[in-house]
């Protein structure tokens, strides 16, 4: 038999126990699987959004702002070496209408004569675009809509509603796959006059010669652009949605990591307990003339073998739980998101991580179970003194990973690191945090241990008292389940607690900034680029006309550039005789409001930190006449785009950067007129297929979006909590079979069945409370870090405040998990047969 | 025949079997016994005789599959798990080879665990196992966890615990099976010293002709059955040794 069949074998015998091992590498590996997909999935909708609609060109020349420019403008792009062509065209985000509404797409204006230049179509029905109100519509899509060839479809544009006939229907390929399909293609003067550029365009796609180098012709095209024109490739029109994510995809990120770490202690817990149990059979085998490395080496391949295939299940379950986090950041995102996008990063990572995890959780027992002596394993010399020998490495070790991620965190908070190495450093210092924390579990036990018998003594009795030897007779494999209860905690309330303060105070953030009765948009604003269906200008004064309206201020996004940064920017009127209605970090609101009415800017806090700019600083901002300077009026706090965004008076985005029709209408009652004008403002938007939303209606979008994301938290940390179930029944249950003899003992001499589950019961609750009393202290702290650290992001500091009611619920789930997992060991515990438990060895 | 008020445990037609089909094993096959209150009796027989099936169906540990065991007028059939388990508790003691302490309490502490899980408080408790420890003579080591004794200590230990209810009969299971002869000897003749000074009713299990003959009657199993019933010293002069000898060496 070779030593491999030897370790399948072992594997076998506990069934069980394998299976509560390869599930917690499984979950580990599901969670690390499942968010590098979705992160994968959601930055590469975006970034293919821009780079599908863009063809074969591997440049595109942009307006700043949202307005157009001519195409005589790139003349002299066209001499430089290596440009190919120049397909012009016109991208705008629009609204099509439909048997159930007004739906977001992506309008494309394109020139059929050389347009093929750079894309291709894939008809599945119909022809070509020629000339006129005609559109082309991607198959899939417009049959979910009920839409057919020569149907005639109506678009929202800045001119109104339009009429469009379609004339071909294409397969979901080339620029007709991108949002899954929600794209309308049109002939370039038809969408010239629908979006007011007349004789204008506002992309326009440089294919390049082959084995021309990008970077040196996008450098040679930046120095001929006239001002207000910039160069880019077509995928950097996402970035902003990396923005607007980060602090979601940051928040997945350090789950996975945390789910990955308390995986890792299962593991390890499991394979001491294994080694434990086996010391005679591997003193056995050592007796035969077995070495020590290849002592090590079969338990190390036992390790390998479990976590190969618990990455398998992983990856499964992770392809699994992808799909579900991605209809979920879909829901967070307002938009629609294509299948899965599966690249080799992930399943690479978890082929490192889940076999890596297992051996690394393995190496230190195999190890101790290599250097064992063969006599000591032999006749059963008890492991317990050397398990109560306690080596003060561990402590050390772990002192020094706390010290190293609070260090990190003092970095992170004054700003030591660049920003671009932050999401990478974010998981390790969380992973540096919790294994520091549960090292050092070891060293509190025997108190805590102390404490909670003192607590729980009166109300557990007996079987209370025999279950608090038995966890500190075991102390090595107690203090593991209570760490990974204990980063169970640790992290909900860490994150559970900064979580809910930051969703705070986006509500404040929201009532403050929002001051309007009622917002008009198209449709909803895809929340990843914030691009929404312009809506005509001359809306407001329609709406102005309605009675009951007291004043109709406008709105519109426009991506910009700041200091070479990509930004939002809020263009938006301020009546001169209103509040500001912003919440303000820096500066007086009368004079931010007189600065912003004369021109200056008021930055998004976090765009502030992340520049280093205050109050009364200048930012440079690149508009269609070059760049242009404007003071900081004041700070706000901001959470449009991630923070990355700036304020700046409408008037003043006009003279700047082309405004293109308007985004959203804020609409303010007269007073005492609320009530009155809500049914007419519902039926004068009904009958023009735009979207109204009161006040509430828009706290509730917030809302919604708020809990998306809560969501998706919640659910990684039912996954940790999960974990942390399968080390306690591992522990209870391994606890419960080295005691077979001794309830086999206790039943003998009058211990009743129920008794004996109260045993083991004891020792789950005992477990947990010993857990908690650091768990809840290093949550609050981390919970205050955690708190702290969003200052970067947001750039202003968010009121940190204990919530009491969600530690406590913490705490509770943490016991219930507890003794959940300990009803299946204490019921066979019970149920042992007095006899055969006697004779048990 | 015994009078009834004298009969500790009274055995009729007990039998037991393991397994179905062609893996039936017949353990006991129709024993009939009765047991006076303060003998001190010895059970013999080669291995798979029955007698360790014998004990732990007279100690309430198992069922037997027909026949019936009555022990102070109580039928052990009739008892659901609750009442079987508080019958144990208080008028049964158990003394097994392997000494069967819990490693995690200390002597006194596993001797007072029966009181303690009948319900009675800590001290009276403690004090009654300083009692049945100093009893044994091994109060000086009353504070030593099992790990930290000797194994004559320990089942020192055992027997108090055995003692601190005051039970009506005591089980041990070849109680010197673990210890040299020296200790076994001590044992021994600790037990003897709790028959005849506490008149102590114990139901011993054993090998050891020597220390079956230190029992006042002696019963001798063979295939399921009770072979042979008389009084030790008597088998000893009789010249049975040799078969009690027989019956250690195949044991």
């Amino acid at each position: 038999m070779r030593l491999l069949g030897y370790s399948i074998r072992e594997i076998l015998r506990r069934p069980g126990r394998t299976t509560l091992t390869l599930l917690g590498i499984a979950i580990g590996v599901s969670a690390i699987v499942a968010i590098s997909i979705t992160i994968n999935t959601t930055r590469g909708a975006y970034r293919e959004l821009f780079e599908s609609i863009s063809g074969r060109a591997s440049l595109e020349v942009v307006a700043e702002g949202t307005g157009g420019f001519e195409l005589q403008a790139l003349d002299e792009v066209r001499k430089i070496d290596g440009v190919r062509s120049i397909v012009p065209a016109i991208q705008s985000f629009s609204a099509l209408g439909s048997t159930r509404g007004y739906l977001p797409v992506m309008a494309l204006g394109i020139d059929p004569q050389i347009d093929r230049d750079t894309r291709d179509y894939f008809f599945r029905e119909g022809r070509f675009l020629e000339s006129g109100d005609e559109v082309m519509l991607e198959a899939g899509f417009a049959e979910s809509q009920g839409i057919h060839t020569n149907d005639e479809v109506r678009m929202l544009t800045t001119a109104g509603t339009a009429k469009l006939k379609v004339v071909g229907l294409l397969e979901p390929r080339g620029p007709a796959a991108i949002a899954g399909g929600a794209i309308v293609i049109v002939p370039l003067p038809t969408a010239q006059r629908l979006f007011k550029l007349p004789k204008q365009i506002n992309t326009a796609q440089l294919v390049l010669e082959p084995g021309f180098d990008v970077a040196s012709i996008e450098a040679n095209v930046a120095k001929v652009l006239p001002p207000g024109l910039d160069v880019q490739t077509p995928s950097a029109r996402g970035g902003l949605s990396q923005s607007s994510m980060l602090s979601t995809e940051q928040g997945l990120a350090v789950m996975s990591v945390v789910s990955l770490v308390a995986g890792a202690f299962v593991i390890l817990n499991t394979f001491l307990m294994s080694v434990g149990e086996r010391q005679r059979q591997l003193a056995i085998l050592r007796a035969l003339g077995t070495t020590r490395w290849q002592l090590t080496r079969i338990l190390l391949a036992e390790a390998l073998l479990l976590g190969c295939i618990g990455t398998i299940v992983g990856i499964g379950l992770g392809l699994c739980l992808a799909v579900a986090l991605t209809r979920g950041m879909e829901g967070i995102l307002q938009t629609h998101l294509p299948d899965l996008k599966l690249s080799l990063q992930p399943f690479l990572l978890a082929a490192v991580l889940g076999p890596g995890m297992a051996l690394a959780a393995t190496y230190v027992p195999a190890r101790k179970a290599a250097g064992r002596s063969i006599l000591a394993g032999l006749f059963d010399e008890l492991t317990l003194r050397s398990e109560q020998k306690r080596s003060i490495w561990p402590g050390c070790l772990g002192i020094a990973l706390i010290a190293l991620a609070n260090v990190v965190v003092a970095g992170f908070l004054n700003d030591w690191f660049p920003s671009e190495i932050i999401d990478w450093i974010v998981r390790p210092t969380m992973a540096a945090f919790l294994v520091g924390s549960v090292l050092l579990i070891p060293f509190i036990l025997g108190p805590l241990s102390k404490v909670s018998a003192i607590i729980l003594g009166p109300l557990l009795g007996v079987e209370g008292r025999i279950a608090f030897r038995q966890l500190d007779r075991r102390r090595q494999r107690t203090a593991l389940t209570v760490g990974v209860l204990f980063i169970a905690i640790v992290v909900s309330i860490g994150m559970g607690n900064s979580l809910m303060n930051s969703i705070r105070d986006i509500s404040d953030w929201t009532e403050r900034t929002i001051v309007s009765d009622f917002l008009i948009r198209s449709v909803v604003p895809d929340t990843g680029i914030l691009m929404a269906a312009s809506m005509p200008e001359e809306l407001a004064a329609q709406f102005q006309s309605l009675g009951g309206v007291e004043r109709v201020d406008k709105v519109n996004f426009v991506p910009a550039r700041v200091s070479g940064q990509r930004v939002l920017l809020i263009a938006r009127d301020w009546p001169a005789d209103r509040p500001v209605g912003l919440d303000l970090a820096e500066g007086d609101p009368n004079e931010v409001l007189r600065g912003l009415l004369s021109g200056e800017a008021v930055l998004g806090t976090s765009l502030a930190h992340r520049l280093g700019l205050h109050r009364g600083d200048t930012i440079t901002l690149e508009t269609r006449m070059g760049p242009k300077r404007l003071r900081v009026a004041g700070t706000s706090t901001e959470y449009t785009a991630g923070g990355a965004s700036l304020y700046v008076d409408r008037e003043t985005v006009r003279k700047l950067m082309k405004l293109n029709g308007v985004d959203v209408l804020m609409i303010k009652a007269t007073e005492g007129q609320l009530a009155d004008l809500n049914p007419r403002l519902k039926e004068f938007c009904e009958r023009e297929h735009l979207l109204i939303q009161s006040q509430s209606d828009f706290r509730k979008m917030i809302d919604g979006m708020m809990s998306g994301v809560v969501g998706f938290l919640w659910l990684l940390m039912a996954l940790v909590f999960v974990v942390a179930s399968l080390g306690v029944v591992n522990t209870l249950t391994m606890n419960a079979m080295e005691q077979t003899r001794e309830f086999g003992v206790l039943r003998a001499i009058g211990l009743l069945r129920r008794q004996i589950g109260r045993m083991v019961l004891a020792e789950a609750i005992s477990m947990a409370l010993i857990s908690v009393v650091p768990g809840v202290v290093m949550g609050i702290a981390l919970a205050f870090l955690m708190n702290a650290s969003t200052y970067p992001i947001v750039g202003h500091p968010v009121d940190f405040k204990v919530e009491a009611g969600f530690v406590i619920a913490c705490v509770g789930a943490a016991l219930a998990i507890s003794v959940l997992a300990a009803l299946l060991p204490a019921r066979r515990a019970s149920k042992l047969k007095i006899v055969r438990a006697l004779q048990y060895e | 025949m015994i009078p009834t008020s004298d009969v500790a445990i009274r055995v009729r037609g007990v039998t037991k079997s393991f397994g179905s089909g062609e893996a039936r094993v017949e353990a006991l096959r129709g024993v009939d016994l009765e047991i006076p209150s303060g003998q001190f009796v010895a059970v013999m027989g080669q291995s798979g005789s029955g007698k360790s099936t014998l004990l732990h169906l007279l100690g309430g540990l198992d069922y037997p599959t027909s026949g019936t065991i009555s022990i102070e007028g109580h039928d052990l059939s009739s008892l659901d798990d609750d009442a079987l388990t508080l019958l144990r508790r208080r008028r049964i003691g158990f003394i097994f080879q392997a000494f069967n302490l819990l490693e995690v309490l200390s002597a006194e502490e596993n001797v007072a665990l029966p009181l303690v899980i009948d319900g009675e408080s800590n001290a009276v408790a403690v004090a009654r196992a300083r009692e049945c420890l100093e009893l044994v003579g091994i109060s000086h080591r009353r504070s030593h966890r099992p790990t930290e004794m000797s194994g004559g200590e320990q089942q020192r230990v055992a027997i108090a615990r055995a003692l601190v209810t005051q039970p009506l009969v005591i089980f041990a299971d070849e109680p010197t099976g673990n210890l040299d002869s020296q200790n076994g000897d001590q044992i021994m003749a600790l037990l003897r010293r709790l028959v005849d000074e506490k008149k102590q009713t114990v139901f011993m299990v054993t090998h050891d002709p020597r220390h079956a003959a230190l029992a006042d009657r002696l019963i001798v199993l063979r295939d399921g059955r009770v072979a042979n019933e008389q009084r030790p010293s008597q088998a000893m002069r009789t010249g049975e040794d040799s078969s009690l000898s027989n019956l250690h060496e195949n044991g």
